[in-house]
């Protein structure tokens, strides 16, 4: 199973002018990628964790990054429903 | 047209062939773990696949988040220069 | 008698060579003379201290639907753009059947934030194909238009809802290239798609439901005129990047056509990113495949108001939780509550250097209208108060209403992004003008590349500024006849102050079909733009002749092919 964790996050400027979040996944081989959430998956990514402090991200598990993706993605669909 | 010229080695990925999905691709280019294992290290690997609205309940996506344009890597990224 | 005299400029003539003193002639639509000339001009503009340089070429807006309404695409011609690329990122406005005009406006609302109403009292829908809006668009046209075709819009024509469903059948992908076919034969640059953009629901565009061998069928039909296609790429991911602009230098090479993918951003938090696809950009570029990364010059700011939540604020515990959950009343509630400001007061020390920089950008109220543009730092001495509690009465002032901004907030690395927008095979770009029109202004990004590139940081000369926004662009496009100050080239050109030039304050003006409003910024320092030999705008008069053409018109040739057999 996958060990990457979330190694750091930062405040940055998203392409459309508003503030994201830039999530750095450190992985089992030591390389790094970036994710960009918005406010609404960041909002869930904190959720996720029950959390509001930003600063308990670090050192947890990818997977809460793919499910407040995902939560925040749907957000439409699970409207309509 | 000769192509001159060398590319250096760069993350190794893949497109996605007709219905593939995590579970599939993972079979195919992952074969050496468990598909549980595999998948999970594909998604953590491919988080963009998660930046978009799932497919609606009655298109043929549905159930499927992987597009057919989508760019899937099979290997994390790489690990810094010593 | 010539047409036109420009009198006395410094001649800096888009080839990259050095500036020299001249008089430039115009008669009908193209440059007749450069040198002294000793005729008098219908018309005679004197350049005397200003640059006298080819129009400058925007090769990424989405002027599309403005083109309906505003043949000048305002402000973009005033800053000294004569020709706009438009339909990028897969979107374009046709071919376009009445059937997909709502899924389309979704589109279009979602990437340029061109409102509802707008579409509904700006645009007479009387088109359908690529060629009966390329008619349309030519009434009024004072600025010249290279039309990319949207592969996103292609796939709907053909496919209608399987478009966002599947992939095509090999019937449907030949359709689709006839339809392209039919495109390029109307006049379109080229082809545009997409891997990143959704609708307004955040459902991906059709084009992201095509497959490689869709797209490589699409390039096929590129390659058979020579021409251009644009991307969209994972941008905020470099190995996604990487695997894009291979993918782009593979369809390069197998069909002789350029590409171009945009936008490529210098990344605070990953620095070295934008070398690694740079490296590969050249990697690629010496197997003879053309790839042209697009890069802005403009940094990107961050804007908010009370009313919406910002992860500006996510490090400020109260002040997020306040402005994530609470209602309108709750949150003004919040900020008039006495206990509660002090300690939202008190817990804002923590980016206690960020206040005083941010700048009010919008209000509703007159009484506030004087305090636009200015600093909080200012506003804050202006009142008597501090920053924060300037930001805060502002915002109960404006009902939650006041708009705020955090200037250079990315892409704001000088060295880098200066080293890139000199670099060879890096392709100026990137504008997005008449796109995001509702968060911030899209225009005067070459003022800011001569105001600050050129004139303040002196990271390039003013002949390789130019060259890279006019001559170079024609070619990496394919526009013949445009883009340098030669005899026999069209007259196309911008006249400028060099000490002068830049971009104006960013500004909300209400100019939008069905009372809509924008942000725009005002050109500084241009003083006359010509095109197709008419002046269309000047700073004394404004805009006026309406002389724009499509490109690459008639007098394009098809590129010579550079595929492999």
């Amino acid at each position: 199973m996958s060990g990457a964790v979330i190694r750091e996050i930062e405040i940055a400027a998203a392409h459309d002018g508003v503030a994201e979040l830039i999530v750095t996944l450190e992985f089992d081989n030591g390389g790094r990628s970036l994710v960009t959430l918005d406010e609404v998956a960041a909002g869930k990514l904190l959720e996720l964790h029950g959390t509001d402090d930003p600063a308990e991200l670090p050192g947890t598990s990818w997977t809460y990054v793919r499910d407040a993706l995902a939560a925040s993605s749907g957000r439409y669909a699970a409207a309509a429903e | 047209m000769a192509v001159a010229g060398s590319l250096s080695t760069v993350r190794k990925s893949v497109l996605p062939e007709p219905g593939d999905d995590w579970a599939s691709i993972a079979s195919r280019e992952l074969s050496g773990s468990s598909t549980e294992e595999a998948v999970a290290n594909l998604q953590s690997w491919n988080l963009h696949v998660f930046m978009r609205a799932p497919a609606a309940a009655d298109s043929p996506q549905a159930g499927n988040p992987i597009l057919p344009s989508d760019v899937i890597f099979v290997e994390p990224p790489a690990a810094p220069a010593a | 008698m010539y047409d036109l005299v420009i009198r006395n400029g410094l001649v800096v003539d888009g080839s990259g060579l050095p500036a020299y003193t001249a008089d430039v002639a115009v008669s009908g639509d193209s440059i007749a003379r450069i040198g002294k000339v000793a005729e008098r001009g219908a018309r005679e503009i004197d350049a005397e201290g200003k640059v006298v340089a080819p129009g400058f070429i925007d090769p990424h807006t989405h002027f599309d639907a403005q083109m309906l309404w505003d043949g000048y695409a305002k402000p973009a011609l005033s800053h000294g753009v004569t020709t706009i690329v438009q339909g990028n990122c897969s979107l374009s406005l046709a071919p376009l059947k009445p059937d997909h005009r709502m899924r389309l406006v979704g589109m279009f609302n979602q990437i340029e934030e061109m409102p509802l109403k707008a579409f509904r009292e700006g645009v007479v829908w009387d088109w359908e194909t690529f060629s009966e809006y390329i008619a349309r668009i030519r009434k009024g046209l004072a600025i010249n238009v290279a039309p990319l075709v949207g592969h996103s819009v292609i796939r709907l024509w053909v496919m209608n809802d399987a478009a966002t469903e599947r992939t095509a059948t090999d019937d449907e992908i030949e359709e689709m290239k006839a339809v392209l076919r039919e495109c390029l034969d109307a006049g379109a640059v080229g082809l545009s798609t997409s891997y990143v953009d959704m609708d307004e629901k955040l459902q991906p565009v059709p084009s992201r439901y095509a497959d490689a061998r869709e797209v490589d069928a699409l390039a096929s039909v590129l390659g058979e005129y020579g021409r251009m296609l644009q991307i969209v790429p994972e941008f905020y991911d470099p190995d996604l990047t990487i695997a894009r602009l291979d993918q782009l230098a593979e369809l390069s090479l197998k069909y002789g056509i350029p590409t171009t993918f945009s936008p490529l951003f210098v990344n605070a938090d990953n620095i070295d990113a934008v070398d690694r696809v740079m490296d590969r950009v050249d990697e690629q570029f010496a197997r003879g495949a053309r790839i042209w990364p697009q890069v802005q010059t403009r940094p990107i700011d961050i804007s908010f108001c009370f009313a919406v939540p910002s992860l500006l604020f996510i490090r400020l515990r109260s002040w997020y939780q306040i402005m994530r959950f609470g209602s309108h009343d709750e949150i003004v509630g919040a900020l008039k509550d006495k206990e509660t400001r002090a300690k939202l007061e008190a817990e804002a020390g923590e980016l206690a250097p960020l206040w005083p920089t941010l700048i009010l950008r919008q209000v509703k109220t007159d009484a506030n209208q004087k305090y636009v543009g200015k600093t909080l730092g200012e506003i804050a001495e202006m009142r008597g108060t501090s920053p924060v509690a300037a930001m805060i009465d502002l915002s109960l002032e404006e009902d939650l209403q006041a708009h705020f901004l955090s200037s250079s907030m990315g892409h704001d690395n000088d060295e880098k992004v200066g080293g890139l927008l000199k670099h060879p095979r890096v392709h100026i770009g990137a504008s997005d003008g008449g796109a995001h029109i509702l968060s911030f202004s899209t225009y005067g990004d070459t003022g800011y590349l001569f105001g600050h590139f050129v004139r303040d940081l002196q990271a390039m000369r003013i002949e390789e500024a130019v060259k890279k926004i006019t001559s170079d662009t024609a070619s990496i496009w394919g526009i013949p006849d445009r883009g340098l100050i030669q005899a026999g080239m069209v007259a196309d050109i911008t006249v400028f102050d060099p000490k002068a030039i830049d971009r104006g304050a960013e500004k909300f003006v209400q100019d939008v079909p069905g009372d809509g409003s924008r942000y725009v910024r005002d050109s500084l320092g241009v003083d006359t733009v010509i095109v197709g030999g008419g002046v269309a705008w000047s700073a004394d008069k404004g805009y006026q002749d309406q002389r724009g053409d499509v490109l690459p018109g008639a007098r394009a040739e098809a590129p010579e092919l550079m595929a492999a057999e």
